[in-house]
């Protein structure tokens, strides 16, 4: 367990030089390229920027789904660089949550078991989880879905249990990429709403969108191209 | 936990119908067949283990120096000379096998099968369990005997006859035998079973008969008792106390002639166990009609068994990793949610486990339906139940949870290494993990293309075997059964009768006709070298044999009743052995050699031709050989069956044709082709579901593909060719892996017969061609549907 205790207004992430590249034949291909990055605790970060500027990359570095191939990445003063597998894990279960544009809900679990899922493998107590479960439903207005399956509910409302999974396990970094992707407008807003209200109540949240107005929720932008932030 | 990963392993079987039921139909199928042997070698294993004294129990043997064959008959006097020399030998019995014998029943005969007659000690030293009466009653009684239970009830209608008489014929005389003792039914795995055992004295008197019809000089009783040198008709059974050192034992009756008087030395006994008889005595002349089971049946039957249940496995673990590798983000979300690679193989092999249990009750349904069949194809006689036992059961079980975990846990390695990212992002994932199951297609191949080629092969040699030249003029022989004579009109009677036919031009009789399953042995000494035995190959035959096969005189003449020519003759081999110089006019102890034929196949094409001699003996003819013109062979057999019943005889006249009596030689092999084959279509059954699972996973990958080469102007055969590709590949390179082991299985099988059929190129190619056209037809059956697919239906989701 990695136990950090959060102060507001200190930094959280910090990322120096971040810079990724691909071997192709001849010659190295950049997807980011010199990236200095501050996040402080409880900011709400939009990143925008076009098709392939590297956003989505950033995001999972972040993320620690994939790593960079120079520069250093310092959460909660720790260095990320070099971890194990298993820290990661750690890190996953402790710290921090996922939405996607896909929703990415696992098919064959209801509403419930869904959300459940990460404090099962957090290895949070029955009894925990049900109270967990039943809090974040209630909030959610899904009490009455809670047994349906993904395929049974609306894109809104599957980005909703994306969302609520992602924040079960009260993690303090929520990462969303372009969660309002695959969403109408008004589905879209009633998410970019829930996510302001989630970062009122302190959680520090990076998002990735293509949308102007949905950018704006966030307190501040920046912007990606070609791997460098302008 | 636990019950949310089964919860879940369920949906996921739900949620993939297709899917699930093509790797549960050829698991079901594996599984079933799996069950079905491991029934039946749990059934042979326990063979005479129910003996209490198992250990302990031994039959006395005799591999005589001068023979190739053991005997498991002594004479009856060794039993008391062994339990007199011998302190640690506790127990001794004799059985004589009377065999057939008619008991009346109200005014009809019935005949019964497997009689013996043994001493009441046989119930000492084996644990069938003596219900009612008393051994000592059975002991002192000559006339005594001890009845099963069943057989107790269907000649007194109770099962408490003690005290009764049972009437019986034998061979036409009418004996009143007092029932002694009840005894429960001998169980299925006993390799004895009898239902009636009469007192050793009955034994005598039948052994007596036996010698008054075929000798002038007949034994006394006594003499039979005490002699060393009059025939070997008992099976001696002894048991030994506890921890007796076996090897000494053995070694003490080695030189047991020294010490006993009139004892040849050509005897040399040994010591067969008791767990030794069902499974090791073969190649052993013994007359108790005891089952034979086969050890080396039993390990094909696991091999096979194993073979088709890792093909089923492969075709699990194929499905499995490509469902999860379509749906690639199985494993990414979860391991997004926190996940450790260790509860994820952990998950997946739970999923295996529940999904192989899953098989199980439609394994066991399906397994009830098989096993009979199964017995059958094997020609066992007995019928098993599936609980008649709980091993098997157990096994299957440890079986189920054995591939459910080790398949689950290979998936888990397979699917859970790579990064989570990647199959986040792409939608679907390449076809870069085609290497892995490569690897078990190939296998699945493999093991489909040596047994449809080894089957062939059986086929082919079987083929060879029943057409080969005998050395003889096999067309238009007819075989008339002479075996149960009080049934039979009287043989030379019959033969005069029938000779005026003009559709008949030949008569003849001989003890069997070649081929046959087994050879008589003659021991006699070498012409030129008298001390020195020898063992050939005999054939007691009436006159006129040798020309009504068509033999091929070399030398002399055949015997001839009329012209006065008696004698016998020899093949060329026999010469040789022999020691023959110029053959005809020699004398040997059967006679003069009157003349030599060329050798010709006197048994099945597995052992080579034999030295054989032909004795003539009318008395022994037990098969009348007729040779017809050829035309008007039904109007000849039903003469013959009008003849037969004119002339008094009693039971149906049975007639076959000669090449009837030849293919039946080879019905073990033919079995056991039908075995392989059997195997072979369930393997290539499963292999082939496995197939359409993969090419709907390669289809749903190519899927945008086909479409966009559609869009830019391939033909539907095109696309074909671009779908079948691998498939073809992967046919191609498992014939290759396989040539060399089908070489090696089919010489190996092949070592077998003495006269061989040709390893011909051919056949290795068409078992290939098979299994490739299979392997087209079944993936083409996917792929022409995708390939026919308007393009816009693939393009659309775009």
């Amino acid at each position: 367990m990695i136990n950090i205790k959060p102060i507001k207004n200190t930094t959280m992430i910090s990322l120096k030089g971040i810079t990724k590249f691909y071997n192709t034949k001849q010659q190295k291909t950049f997807v980011l390229n010199d990236v200095n990055l501050e996040i402080k605790q409880g900011e709400f970060l939009s990143i925008m920027g076009p098709s392939g500027a590297g956003k989505s990359t950033l995001l999972n570095i972040i993320g620690l789904l994939d790593q960079s191939s120079e520069g250093s990445y310092n959460f909660l003063g720790e260095p990320m660089m070099h971890l194990k597998e298993k820290q990661k894990v750690d890190y996953h279960r402790n710290h921090i949550g996922f939405i996607f544009q896909a929703f990415h809900l696992i098919e064959e679990m209801n509403v419930y078991e869904n959300i459940e899922t990460p404090l099962i493998y957090k290895g949070v107590k029955a009894k925990e989880r049900k109270a967990i479960v039943a809090d974040l439903l209630d909030r959610f207005n899904m009490v009455a879905k809670k047994d349906l399956f993904p395929a049974q509910l609306s894109g809104g409302q599957q980005q909703l249990v994306g969302v609520a999974r992602a924040i079960a396990g009260k993690p303090k970094l929520l990462l969303a990429d372009e969660p309002t992707g695959n969403l109408h407008t008004t589905q879209g807003s009633m998410i970019m709403d829930l996510l302001k209200e989630l970062n009122k109540e302190g959680m520090t949240i990076i998002q990735v969108t293509h949308n102007q107005e949905f950018a704006k929720y966030g307190n501040r932008i920046i912007n990606l191209v070609d791997g460098v932030v302008q | 936990m636990i019950k949310y990963m089964l919860v879940q392993s369920f949906r996921r079987i739900l949620n993939d119908k297709a899917n699930s039921l093509l790797k549960l139909v050829g698991l079901t199928i594996s599984l079933s067949l799996a069950f079905v042997i491991t029934v039946f070698s749990v059934h042979e294993l326990s063979y005479d283990n129910f003996h209490a004294n198992a250990d302990n129990i031994y039959r006395v043997v005799n591999k005589a120096e001068s023979s190739d064959i053991t005997w498991a008959t002594t004479p009856f006097v060794l039993g008391e000379t062994l339990l007199d020399n011998f302190p640690e030998i506790k127990e001794n019995v004799h059985v004589f096998s009377i065999n057939k014998i008619s008991v009346k029943k109200g005014l009809a005969y019935i005949e019964e099968n497997n009689v013996i007659a043994a001493e009441a000690s046989f119930f000492n030293i084996f644990s069938y369990n003596l219900l009612h009466g008393d051994l000592e009653l059975f002991a002192k009684t000559p006339n005594g005997l001890i009845l099963s239970k069943s057989k107790a009830f269907k000649y007194f209608n109770n099962y408490y006859p003690v005290g009764e008489l049972l009437t019986v014929d034998f061979e036409g005389e009418l004996r009143d035998l007092v029932v002694c003792g009840i005894m429960e039914d001998f169980p299925k795995n006993s390799s004895l079973k009898t239902d009636i055992i009469t007192n050793i004295d009955f034994g005598f008197d039948c052994l007596m008969k036996k010698y008054i019809s075929s000798s002038e000089n007949p034994p006394t009783k006594e003499e039979l008792k005490t002699a060393w040198n009059m025939g070997v008709f008992f099976t001696n059974f002894i048991m030994v106390e506890n921890s007796t050192s076996i090897i000494n034992l053995q070694n003490k009756i080695a030189n047991l002639s020294q010490q006993v008087e009139n004892l040849s030395s050509d005897y040399n006994f040994k010591l067969q166990p008791l767990s030794d008889i069902y499974f090791n005595s073969n190649a052993y002349a013994d007359n108790l009609n005891l089952e034979k089971g086969s050890k080396a049946l039993i390990l094909i039957l696991i091999l096979l068994g194993f073979l088709i249940l890792l093909i089923a496995s492969i075709n699990y673990i194929n499905l499995t990793v490509a469902q999860i590798f379509v749906k690639n983000h199985f494993i990414a979300i979860r391991k997004v949610c926190g996940a450790r690679r260790r509860n994820l193989i952990s998950q997946i092999t739970i999923d295996s486990i529940v999904f192989i249990f899953l098989t199980v009750p439609v394994a066991l349904l399906l397994t009830f339906v098989l096993l009979p069949i199964a017995l059958n194809v094997l020609g066992k006689e007995y019928q098993l139940l599936v609980f008649d036992n709980g091993l098997p059961i157990i096994i299957i079980i440890g079986l189920v949870i054995l591939i459910g975990a080790a398949s689950g846990f290979l998936i888990g390695l397979r699917t859970t290494s790579y990064n989570a990212i990647k199959s986040l992002k792409n939608q679907m994932l390449s076809s870069g993990n085609f290497g892995f199951r490569k690897v078990l297609v190939i296998f699945q191949m493999v093991v489909s293309v040596c047994l449809i080629t080894l089957v062939l092969f059986i086929y082919k040699q079987t083929n060879y075997s029943v057409n080969k030249d005998l050395g003889f003029n096999k067309e238009h022989l007819l075989i008339i059964n002479f075996n149960s004579q009080d049934k039979a009109p009287n043989y030379l009677s019959f033969k005069q009768a029938i000779k005026s036919n003009p559709n008949i031009s030949n008569v003849s009789g001989s003890m069997f006709t070649p081929p046959h399953i087994s050879i008589m042995s003659l021991t006699l000494p070498k012409v030129n070298e008298p001390e020195k035995i020898i063992g050939i190959s005999g054939l007691f035959t009436d006159y006129n044999f040798e020309n009504t096969l068509g033999l091929e005189l070399l030398k002399g003449a055949f015997p001839d009743k009329e012209k006065g020519i008696n004698g016998v003759v020899v093949n060329e081999l026999a010469a040789r052995e022999l020691g023959l110089t110029s053959a005809v006019g020699e004398q040997t102890s059967f006679g003069e050699v009157v003349g030599v034929v060329k050798n010709f196949h006197i048994s099945s094409t597995h052992n080579l031709i034999p030295p054989v001699m032909i004795v003539k003996n009318q008395g022994m003819v037990r098969e009348m050989i007729i040779k017809t013109s050829g035309s008007q062979v039904f109007e000849t057999i039903g003469y013959l069956k009008k003849t037969w019943s004119e002339l008094g005889g009693k039971g149906a006249c049975e007639v076959s044709f000669f090449d009837t009596k030849v293919q039946e030689l080879y019905i073990a092999d033919m079995k056991f082709a039908r075995l392989i084959m059997g195997c072979a279509i369930l393997a290539i059954l499963i292999a082939v579901l496995g197939l359409v699972g993969l090419a709907l996973f390669m289809i749903k990958q190519k899927i945008k593909e086909v479409g966009i080469r559609k869009v830019n102007g391939a033909k539907v055969s095109e696309i074909l060719a671009l779908l079948n590709k691998d498939f073809i590949v992967w046919t191609i390179i498992s014939f290759f892996i396989a040539l060399p082991l089908i070489y090696l299985l089919v010489n190996k099988w092949l070592e077998g017969f003495a006269y061989k059929t040709a390893m011909s190129w051919w056949i290795f190619v068409l078992g290939g061609l098979i299994t490739l056209v299979f392997t087209i037809l079944t993936i083409s059956l996917q792929t022409f549907r995708a390939a026919r697919q308007n393009p816009i239906e693939a393009l659309r989701y775009e």
